[in-house]
C-alpha cells in the first residue's frame, strides 16, 4: 500500500520534481562553482581555442563541453555562469516581491484614490516596452550586478502588486478583518498578522514563476551588451561572443543556451507545480 | 471562333509576359547601386570635419576633390591641380584644373581653393583640419584665376600630403549655408554627388553629371552601417551588400561564398592598447610601467592564435620602409615586467579599466586576452565596452579611463606617422607629451634634406619607442569581401573608392 502511494505521489508530481532536482542541480553547481569546475572561468589558453566537446572529433576530456574563441573552457564558464544568473534571479525576485506586494497591499486595502494611482503606476510600467526601459536605465546609469538586479526587479514587480492587490480586496471586508478593525487593532498590524498571510501562496508561485522570468532577461540584457560587465561569464554574454562563430564553433552558443533554457523551464515547472499545490484558488 | 480563340491566346501570352518581367529583376545589371557595409555610420560629410578614413573619408572622397590626392602607393596624384612646382623654400605653386565645376553649377577656380583653406583655419575646423599647423602655412596668393601659390613661415615636406585633405567645396554654398547643412547636404566637384542620407543607415551617392574626368563604372553608391560583422557577411551571402569592410581573421572564410570573395591585402593601421597618461590610474604616468605592460604581453603569441598569423607585430610606430631599424618589438618577457612594475613601486599591481568600441571587430577579444596577460603581472582588469560616439569624444580630448584598443595612421608617411604623439595633438588620445620629442618632429618635418631628416625622424622614434604611450600591438588586418561580379583593389589604409569600382 505504502509502495503505491509512494508512486502515486511521484506520478502526480513528477514533472515539478523535475523541475526542482534540476533547480536544485543548477543551484549546487553554482555554490560550489570553484570546486565543481574545472578551470578558472576567465582562464584564457590560446592554443586550445575552438574546441569541440568531448564527443565530437577533435575534442578531448579535458574539454568536455569544448572552449571559445579565446581557449576558455564552456563547462567551468556555464558553471560561473550559473552563479551569476541564479543570484540575479533571486536579487530580483527578493526586490520584485518586496516592492509589489508592499503597493499591491497598500492599493487593494486602502482602495478608492490610492488604488487609483498604484494601479495607474502599474498600468504605466506595463504599458513601457521593458527591453527599452532597461537598456536606457543600464546605459545611463552603468551596468553592473546591483543596476541588473534592480532593473530585473523593475520587470517583475508589477505581477506581485496585481496578485497581491486583488487577494487583499477578496479578504479585507471578511468579518474577522472588520472584528479587528472594531476592536481597534492598529492599520499596520492589521495588514501584517489579518491579510498578508492570505496572499503568502499567491506569492510565492508568483516568485517561482518571476525567477525563470528574471533568469531569461538578464541573459537577454548580457547579450544586448548591456548586462553585468563582459569578463562575468553570464550565459547571457557567452550567448553573444558565440554568435559570430555560429558557423565553426556552434558549442559556444548552444552550451549557454541549454543551460538557461533547462534552468527556465526548471523554474516554470516548479511554478506551475506550486501553483497546483498550494493556491488556495487553484485548490479543490 | 478561330478569330475568338486567338485572342484569348495573345490576351493570356501578353499576361504570362507580364507575369515574367514582374518576376525577374528591373536593374539592368550595370543599373543596381553597390552597397558598402561598413562597422559604422558616416560621421559628417562637411569636407573639413573629415577624421577617419572608411566609410566617412570615402563618402568625401567621392563627393570632394582636393588638389591632389594619393594613389594606393602613397603616391600624390594630380586631381584640381593638374601640376605643381617649388618656386623657392617656402612658396608651392599649383597650376589647376580648368573647366571645372561643382554640382551646384558654381565654377572652380584659385579663389575657390582659398576661400576652403580660409574656411579650415576657422574654429570649429582648424580642430580637425590640420594643413595650417602642420605645413606652416601663412598665406594663400591668388596669382592668377587657374594659379595659386601657398607661402609657409618653415620650409616643409608635407604640403602635399596634408593638401590630399584639403577638400574643395563649393565657395559660395559653404559660405552662405549653416555649417549643419553643409555637413548633411554636401556639394562638391567629385565624381558623385549627394543623394540622401539617413543617419545610422546608409548614404546614397550617385554619380555627378558635373564631373570632370570619366564617368565612375557604377552609377549608384549606398554606404551602408551595419554594425554587427556577421550581419555583414549574411548580407554578403545573401547578395544584399556588394562589399564588406572590417573581417576577422576567424571568419575571412564566411565571405568565400557563391556569390562573393575575401580579399585580404596587408594592413597599415597600427593596431595598439593605448595608455590613458592622464586618466583614472596614475601609475600609468610612469614609463617603467607602460614598458612593463609591454613586456608582459606575448604578442606574437597573440597574432598566431586569434589572428591566425595573418599580421606581424609593430616594429616603431612609423610603418615599414620608414621606421627605425634599430628598434625591435618588446619581448614576451613577464619576469621583467614584474621587476620593472617593482621598481616603479607597483609590486603588487593595481586595477586598470581596459576600453574598447566597436569601431574595430574583435576589440573585446583582444581587450580580454590582454588583459589576461597583465593578470600575470598583478594588475586586476575590469573591462568596459564604449559606444562608438562616446569612444571618438573620449579619444579626442585623451579622456579615457585606463588602456583602450585603438589603431591610427593608416598610411606611409613619417611625419605624419609621428606628429600624432606630439603634446595635445588631435589624434594624441594617450595625453602622451614629451617636449623633446615633439622638436624632433618639428624639426623633421621642416628638414628638406633626406638623409639629415631621416636621422631626426629616427630619434624621434626611439624616444617613443621607450616612452611607451602605447601597448605595442601589430598592424590590423586588411580583410574584405566583395560580390563576384565586382573587380576592385582594395587600398591598404582602408579608404575605399567607389569610382574605381568595376564591374566584371
Amino acid at each position: 500500500m505504502r509502495r503505491s502511494a509512494t508512486s502515486v505521489f511521484l506520478r502526480r508530481n513528477a514533472l515539478g520534481l523535475l523541475g526542482l532536482t534540476i533547480l536544485v542541480i543548477v543551484a549546487l553547481a553554482a555554490i560550489f562553482a570553484p570546486w565543481v569546475a574545472p578551470y578558472g572561468p576567465a582562464k584564457i589558453d590560446l592554443m586550445a581555442r575552438l574546441a569541440p566537446p568531448a564527443w565530437i572529433d577533435g575534442g578531448s576530456l579535458k574539454h568536455l563541453l569544448g572552449t571559445d574563441n579565446l581557449g576558455r573552457d564552456i563547462l567551468s564558464r556555464v558553471i560561473y555562469g550559473a552563479q551569476i544568473s541564479l543570484s540575479v534571479g533571486a536579487g530580483a525576485v527578493v526586490i520584485g516581491a518586496l516592492i509589489g506586494s508592499f503597493i499591491g497591499l497598500l492599493s487593494g486595502y486602502f482602495g478608492g484614490i490610492v488604488d487609483a494611482a498604484l494601479s495607474f503606476l502599474v498600468n504605466v510600467q506595463l504599458a513601457f516596452p521593458f527591453t527599452l526601459l532597461a537598456i536606457f536605465l543600464l546605459s545611463t546609469f552603468g551596468g553592473g550586478f546591483t543596476s541588473v538586479v534592480v532593473v530585473v526587479a523593475l520587470a517583475t514587480w508589477v505581477n506581485y502588486a496585481r496578485v497581491v492587490r486583488g487577494q487583499v480586496m477578496s479578504v479585507k471586508n471578511q468579518e474577522y478583518v472588520e472584528a479587528a478593525k472594531s476592536v481597534g487593532v492598529p492599520t499596520d498590524r492589521i495588514l501584517r498578522r489579518y491579510i498578508l498571510p492570505n496572499a503568502f501562496s499567491s506569492i510565492i508561485v508568483v516568485a517561482s514563476f518571476s525567477m525563470a522570468q528574471a533568469i531569461l532577461t538578464e541573459a537577454a540584457l548580457s547579450f544586448l551588451g548591456v548586462g553585468i560587465g563582459s569578463a562575468t561569464p553570464s550565459w547571457g554574454t557567452m550567448l553573444n561572443d558565440g554568435r559570430s562563430y555560429l558557423q565553426n564553433a556552434w558549442w559556444m552558443t548552444a552550451m549557454p543556451g541549454v543551460a538557461t533554457a533547462l534552468t527556465v523551464l526548471a523554474g516554470n515547472l516548479c511554478g506551475d507545480w506550486l501553483q497546483d499545490r498550494i493556491d488556495p484558488r487553484l485548490r479543490k | 471562333m478561330i478569330k475568338g480563340n486567338w485572342t484569348r491566346r495573345l490576351v493570356l501570352l501578353a499576361g504570362l509576359a507580364m507575369g515574367v518581367t514582374a518576376l525577374t529583376p528591373v536593374y539592368a545589371q550595370d543599373a543596381k547601386p553597390v552597397v558598402i557595409a561598413s562597422s559604422e555610420d558616416i560621421i559628417s560629410l562637411d569636407p573639413h570635419m573629415l577624421d577617419s578614413n572608411n566609410p566617412t573619408g570615402s563618402a568625401i572622397w567621392s563627393i570632394f576633390d582636393s588638389l591632389v590626392r594619393r594613389d594606393k602607393d602613397g603616391q600624390a596624384q594630380p586631381r584640381l591641380a593638374t601640376s605643381w612646382e617649388r618656386v623657392d623654400d617656402l612658396t608651392w605653386r599649383f597650376h589647376l584644373r580648368e573647366g571645372v565645376t561643382f554640382s551646384n553649377g558654381e565654377a572652380f577656380n584659385a579663389e575657390a581653393v582659398k576661400v576652403n583653406f580660409a574656411r579650415m583655419d576657422t574654429a570649429p575646423f582648424n580642430s580637425v583640419q590640420q594643413l595650417h599647423d602642420q605645413t606652416g602655412l601663412t598665406a594663400v596668393n591668388v596669382v592668377d584665376d587657374f594659379t595659386l601659390d601657398l607661402v609657409t613661415a618653415a620650409p616643409t615636406v608635407n604640403m602635399l600630403y596634408w593638401l590630399e585633405e584639403a577638400f574643395v567645396a563649393a565657395p559660395a554654398y559653404i559660405t552662405d549655408t549653416a555649417p549643419d547643412v553643409v555637413a548633411s547636404a554636401p556639394i562638391g566637384s567629385g565624381p558623385y554627388k549627394f543623394v540622401e542620407w539617413r543617419r545610422g543607415d546608409a548614404l546614397v551617392l550617385t554619380a555627378s553629371d558635373t564631373y570632370w574626368g570619366d564617368a565612375p563604372a557604377v552609377k549608384d553608391i549606398i554606404f551602408r552601417a551595419v554594425p554587427e560583422m556577421s550581419s555583414r557577411l549574411n548580407e554578403l551571402a545573401a547578395g544584399t551588400v556588394d562589399i564588406v569592410v572590417g573581417i576577422t581573421p576567424d571568419a575571412a572564410a564566411q565571405a568565400n561564398t557563391d556569390v562573393s570573395d575575401v580579399v585580404q591585402i596587408e594592413g597599415l593601421r597600427k593596431m595598439h592598447m593605448g595608455i590613458s597618461i592622464k586618466g583614472e590610474q596614475p601609475a600609468l604616468a610612469d614609463p617603467r610601467v607602460r614598458q612593463a605592460l609591454n613586456y608582459a604581453v606575448d604578442v606574437p603569441t597573440i597574432i598566431d592564435s586569434l589572428l591566425g598569423g595573418s599580421t606581424k607585430p609593430l616594429l616603431s610606430i612609423v610603418n615599414p620602409p620608414n621606421n627605425n631599424p634599430d628598434l625591435t618589438p618588446y619581448s614576451y618577457d613577464p619576469e621583467k615586467a614584474k621587476a620593472l612594475m617593482a621598481e616603479a613601486g607597483f609590486a603588487d599591481g593595481f586595477p586598470l579599466t581596459i576600453q574598447w568600441s566597436t569601431r574595430f571587430d574583435g576589440g573585446k577579444d583582444v581587450s580580454e586576452v590582454v588583459g589576461s596577460f597583465l593578470e600575470a603581472i598583478n594588475i586586476k582588469p575590469t573591462y568596459e565596452a564604449v559606444e562608438i560616439g562616446q569612444f571618438r569624444e573620449a579619444l579626442s580630448s585623451a579622456s579615457l579611463k585606463g588602456i583602450y584598443f585603438q589603431g591610427w595612421a593608416a598610411l606611409i608617411n613619417p611625419s605624419v606617422e609621428l606628429v600624432i604623439l606630439t603634446c595635445g595633438h588631435v589624434d594624441n588620445s594617450s595625453g602622451y607629451c614629451n617636449p623633446d620629442y615633439d622638436k624632433l618632429v618639428i624639426e623633421a618635418s621642416q628638414t628638406l634634406d633626406d638623409a639629415k631628416r631621416q636621422e631626426l625622424e629616427y630619434a624621434a622614434q626611439a624616444i617613443i619607442w621607450n616612452d611607451a604611450p602605447w601597448l605595442y600591438l601589430w598592424r590590423l588586418p586588411n580583410i574584405f569581401g566583395i560580390s563576384k561580379t565586382l573587380s576592385y583593389e582594395f587600398r591598404a589604409d582602408n579608404y575605399l573608392e567607389p569610382y574605381l569600382i568595376t564591374y566584371k
